[in-house]
């Protein structure tokens, strides 16, 4: 924003003036904790993250705690332990992955102990799914320029106090085939929606679609968000997708746990607020108890719209 | 219209109330006594003198003028020999054969040489006489002795400098009250409120002390007639201009140059006074600019500026009227454009032109009338307007050569801000006896809140036009007010100011009230020694949202609404007060303040979280904040000055801020002192040097961190987080520096001229202006590279010599 470039312009030039010193702080000893990271949506396996915490001027890396056991249990009678530090095909972080698929109403314990470290332990749980009644689509002009819009109606559950997100994924089969058949290979690829609407959203960052059934509870509602005609083509190849494949909008309502949402909204201040030397911190909710991290997750339900018809069919069709 | 017709019953009952309880007054007026009444003013210009004490030599008995030089004073029949005082004036006696009511005007002869105050310096104008405490003026001239950053003479960098006052950070002026936040201090001008008294970012006041008369600075034991404010009042009052001469003065230094004009428009009867001030670096610098952007290739400038403009007209109607239209005009600008050209290489071109602004500025103007009703009923009627708004602006304007729609562009955008005041208020003065000196008033401010809207509209050569308004609408109020006040004796040693405020603010969704008892008293221990006392209930209706580090020209003024309670503060100050060898006064006092319904930003939000409703980027919490001041001064003499030192706690407790624990506000400084010694060398040359000390101010450091969760299911990407046990649990390292300045006088046939240097910071101290992590590159005992992270304390003014070059005549 220009207020702030000339504000942070102001600051670096009074900089270009001032004098630094490096201060010699006493601050005191602590000892590293463990800090457990774990954010689980519904009917997927728990990864597990385990890193050491550090002192404030430390320096260098992070390294993934082996051996440890970490063990999950629910009020379901599910239990699952592990003491194996495996990979996380898609971030590729070590993680500790644990065979436990949330389901709603039950609550659930995580510990984690490892040599060195005083052990930590934290509980959660995971709310009910909320329907997406219908998604539709529409175009508005911003500034000048054309951009699609996205209607999402939900009917909020009355004196829940549900905390929601929306997150989009183009979804595209790629035709293939094998001995002879006629195979697709789904590729999902998230797609950025956003709002302008700040006042309903709870985030700084107007990407970050996450809100509370503050305004509508018990009520149905239709959410608005804007996105780039891009989104349409699913960020790639346009040129295939539009002439060749089939693509597919997939709108996902998330109902978050407080933990969850409490996290992300804190995370989210810290991160827009970061490095700037006169806002004041923020301190990032986290809900481990001995150590430092999150465990908590969401609910989901599904809704799948047609962006492009292709030459070539697809298993929705 | 409705919500001004409801109030009308309301306030004509009230008004009709204060009727009643001033003649419950009058029966303690003697049978047999006239009054003695006029005006106090200085014999060569015609300024009035506030605050001039007149009494009777035998008995003691007196008063005090008011802020319009205004005096009366109730006597039984006889002789008596009437002397009139004032620091910095040869007294005057006079002898009067009372036996009917009598006007007179005390016209004060000035003195240059400060000892022959002491021969008029008597027990009625010592400190230890007053009801009121925790209530400091500096005489002018003080304040333009006092060396300041690159010399520009300020008068709130010099009320910083008295116990109980903080500065906030290095080079603010923004004023930091017995605990209280900047927006906690009713700044008046002339009587009107200045919203934003800063110029370029908090490091000089809009203040200019060419055009200013008086500074009064109140902490504590608020008498009724303030109200609005939690934490202070500065009273500032400009001067009127000389009613008898023309005379001229002003100054050039290494920011701005002033000039001040006054005099006559009809002697003795109206005066005017005109005081500019302007910084001129974006003059000096433009050609240099101008050559730079040339180089680039275009042309275009840049550059930033701020001025201020004082007016002031009085006139003497009669000797009961007098009316009097003051004006105040500030802004601060930074501007760029640029003009630019550049080939398409398809035998056409594109000319661009870019534009950007930002700017703040106040604006105050006051309409006032007095009236002389009787020997002991004085009363002013004002009509004043105050407005303080911030806009940024950018305009872009492209098309081709030779023309063509595609290429044309035409955009303009600006965010603004703001706060608009009218008011309307009367006060009367009315002093039955010289055991009583009754207040009472009663007025209205309509304020229009302007939170912040943005005004877009562009065409370009081939989408739609648009020409939009968005964000926070304009909010309108009125805050309404009454007061009634008595500062009585009982017996000769018990002195007693009890006074009722009355307040309310209304909206088109609520209406806000609230009673404000004030109390304050002095009991004489002996002729030299008092023990004071005072009790004072505050409410607050506007608030500012600040970032609060630096003084941003984007602090927002915003109104109480449904969600957004009034503040409000109880305050109980105990001291003792005692002058010594006439010339030295001192004053200890210890202070018990809280506050409630304070506002604070969010975490991690601030002036930079756009889009959002202010209303839900604040979270509300309480405050409290105890100490001791201590003060010393010596007012008259070749040498004089003061130690001011303060210990004090402040605190805040907020349910959403660090994790509902109470924590210490950022500008918690356990141990504040000043010392400002004033020197008069000889006729010729004047030393003064001051030096500030004070516990480095609190911020919050991490004193952990760990790392976030990577997880594409959740969308975090990694990276760290810090952890802060405590909100504000780290202390700065200590402030302090030491100014010094000398001044050379000459005074030529016509005029005289001064010579100023100094220097700000003597030592080069780096005091702490902010801190932050960075990572070095470092290389440890065996060659391998590792980032080692740092705190980092920045410093901005090191030691900084100033010149300026003063005249008058």
């Amino acid at each position: 924003m220009q207020l702030k470039r000339y504000t942070i312009g102001f600051v670096l030039l009074l900089s270009l003036a001032a004098c630094e010193t490096v201060v010699d702080i006493d601050l005191p000893e602590r000892e590293s904790k463990l800090t457990l990271n774990a954010l689980f949506g519904p009917d997927s396996i728990m990864n597990v993250s385990l890193y050491p915490s550090k002192e404030a001027l430390e320096s260098g890396n992070y390294l993934a705690i082996e051996n440890a056991t970490i063990t999950v249990s629910g009020t379901d009678g599910q239990v699952a332990t592990t003491n194996k530090l495996g990979i996380d095909v898609f971030t590729l972080e070590s993680v500790y992955k644990l065979a436990i698929k949330a389901k709603a109403g039950v609550v659930y314990t995580i510990t984690a102990s490892a040599e060195g470290y005083a052990p930590v332990v934290s509980v959660t749980s995971i709310p009910e799914p909320v329907d997406i009644v219908r998604v539709d689509t529409g175009t508005v002009f911003t500034d000048g320029y054309e951009e699609g819009q996205l209607s999402i109606t939900l009917t909020d559950p009355s004196g829940i106090g549900n905390l929601y997100e929306l997150k989009f994924y183009v979804l595209i089969y790629y035709p293939d085939t094998l001995d002879g058949k006629l195979i697709y290979y789904p590729t999902t690829q998230e797609a950025y929606a956003y709002s302008r609407n700040n006042d309903f959203f709870n985030s700084d960052y107007s990407s970050e679609l996450i809100f509370t059934d503050e305004l509508f509870d018990g009520k149905t509602y239709t959410a608005l968000v804007n996105y780039y005609n891009e989104f349409k083509d699913g960020g790639g190849d346009t040129t295939i997708v539009t002439n060749y494949l089939s693509s597919y909008l997939v709108t996902e309502l998330r109902t978050l746990s407080t933990d969850y949402f409490a996290f992300k909204s804190s995370y989210s201040r810290y991160q827009f607020s970061n490095g700037d030397p006169f806002a004041q911190p923020v301190q990032v909710y986290d809900n481990i108890d001995g150590g430092f991290g999150i465990f908590a997750g969401f609910n989901a339900s599904h809704d799948t719209l047609q962006l492009t018809q292709g030459i070539f069919p697809s298993p929705l069709d | 219209m409705t919500c001004v017709a409801s109030l009308r019953p309301m306030l004509r009952s009230l008004l009709a109330t204060l009727a009643m309880i001033v003649c419950f007054f009058c029966q303690f007026a003697t049978a047999q006594s006239y009054t003695i009444s006029g005006f106090v003013e200085d014999a060569k210009s015609g300024e009035k003198l506030i605050g001039a004490n007149i009494y009777d030599v035998k008995s003691f008995k007196g008063t005090t003028s008011n802020v319009y030089g205004f005096y009366s004073l109730t006597l039984p029949t006889g002789v008596y020999t009437i002397s009139a005082s004032f620091v910095g004036y040869t007294g005057l006696e006079r002898s009067f054969d009372l036996k009917n009511d009598t006007t007179f005007t005390f016209k004060m002869g000035g003195a240059l040489d400060l000892d022959a105050v002491e021969i008029t310096a008597t027990q009625s104008e010592r400190i230890q006489d007053e009801s009121q405490m925790s209530v400091i003026e500096i005489p002018i001239q003080t304040i333009e002795k006092i060396p300041t950053l690159l010399g520009e003479k300020d008068v709130l960098k010099a009320l910083q400098l008295l116990p109980g006052v903080q500065s906030g950070s290095e080079g603010s002026s923004g004023l930091y009250v017995r605990g209280g936040g900047p927006d906690q201090n009713l700044i008046l001008l002339d009587g009107v409120p200045v919203y934003n008294a800063s110029h370029l970012f908090g490091f000089f006041s809009v203040f200019n002390t060419d055009a200013i008369n008086s500074v009064e600075l109140i902490k504590g034991g608020f008498p009724a007639h303030y109200g609005g404010r939690l934490s202070s009042v500065v009273d500032i009052r400009m001067k009127e201009g000389n009613m008898n001469e023309f005379h001229a003065s002003g100054s050039t230094g290494l920011v701005a140059s002033k000039l001040t004009i006054e005099g006559p428009i009809v002697k003795d009867k109206a005066s005017f006074i005109v005081s500019g001030r302007r910084t001129y670096i974006d003059i000096l610098a433009r050609p240099t600019i101008k050559q730079q952007f040339k180089q680039g290739g275009g042309s275009g400038g840049a550059g930033y500026y701020f001025y201020d403009l004082n007016g002031k007209v009085n006139w003497k109607i009669s000797d009961k009227d007098r009316i009097y239209l003051s004006s105040y005009f500030g802004d601060d600008n930074f501007y760029f454009n640029l003009e630019d050209e550049y080939d398409l290489g398809t035998s056409k071109a594109i000319h661009d032109n870019m534009g950007a602004s930002l700017g703040w500025g106040n604006m105050t103007t006051a309409l006032r009338y007095n009236r002389v009703i009787n020997k002991k009923l004085f009363a002013n009627l004002s009509a004043t307007y105050s407005r303080y708004n911030f806009a940024v602006g950018q305009t872009s304007e492209s098309y081709s050569i030779p023309a063509d729609p595609v290429y044309a562009q035409d955009i303009a955008f600006e965010y603004k801000s703001g706060i608009y005041d009218w008011s309307g208020r009367l006060d009367f003065d009315y002093i039955p006896s010289p055991n009583h000196y009754i207040k009472f008033g009663a007025g209205d401010i309509y304020h229009t809140f302007v939170p912040g809207i943005t005004v877009y509209n562009g065409s370009t050569g081939s989408a739609t036009d648009i020409d939009t308004t968005f964000g926070a609408k304009p909010v309108y109020a009125h805050e309404y007010f009454a007061y009634v006040e008595d500062d009585f004796k009982l017996g000769a040693r018990l002195k007693i100011n009890l006074g009722l405020h009355f307040s309310g603010f209304l909206t088109s969704k609520n209406n806000y009230k609230s009673l404000q008892p004030r109390a304050s008293a002095r009991y004489l221990i002996n002729e030299h020694l008092s023990v004071k006392a005072s009790y004072a209930q505050m409410q607050q209706y506007i608030h500012l949202l600040t970032n609060g580090t630096i003084g941003l020209p984007t602090d927002l003024w915003v109104p109480s609404t449904s969600k957004v309670k009034p503040e409000d503060s109880r305050q109980v100050a105990l001291g003792v007060a005692q002058t010594f060898r006439e010339k030295y006064e001192i004053s200890i006092e210890g202070y018990y303040k809280t506050m409630s319904n304070l506002i604070e930003y969010k975490e991690g939000a601030g002036f930079f979280t756009t889009g959002t409703s202010w209303e839900d980027q604040i979270e509300f919490g309480r405050g409290w904040s105890y100490g001791a001041e201590f003060f010393l001064q010596k007012k008259v003499g070749k040498t004089s000055g003061w130690i001011g030192y303060t210990l004090s706690w402040t605190n805040r407790q907020f349910d959403n801020l660090n994790f509902g624990k109470p924590f210490p506000y950022r500008y918690d400084r356990r141990h504040d002192i000043s010392i400002v010694f004033l020197q008069e060398i000889n006729k010729r040359i004047d030393f003064a040097a001051t030096w500030v000390y004070g516990t480095g101010n609190a911020v919050s450091l991490p004193v952990e961190k760990y790392l976030a969760p990577v997880s594409l299911l959740g969308g975090f990407y990694g990276g760290e987080i810090e952890y802060y046990e405590n909100r504000n649990g780290y202390r700065m390292a200590a402030y302090h520096r030491l100014d010094v300045g000398f001044n050379f006088h000459k005074e030529k046939k016509y005029w005289k001229r001064t010579w100023s240097v100094g220097v700000y910071n003597a030592y080069s101290r780096k005091n702490p202006f902010f801190l932050y992590f960075r990572e070095e590159y470092k290389l440890d005992k065996n060659g391998n590279g590792y980032l080692e992270k740092q705190l980092v304390s920045v410093s901005l003014f090191p030691i900084i010599p100033y010149i300026s070059y003063s005249f008058e005549f």
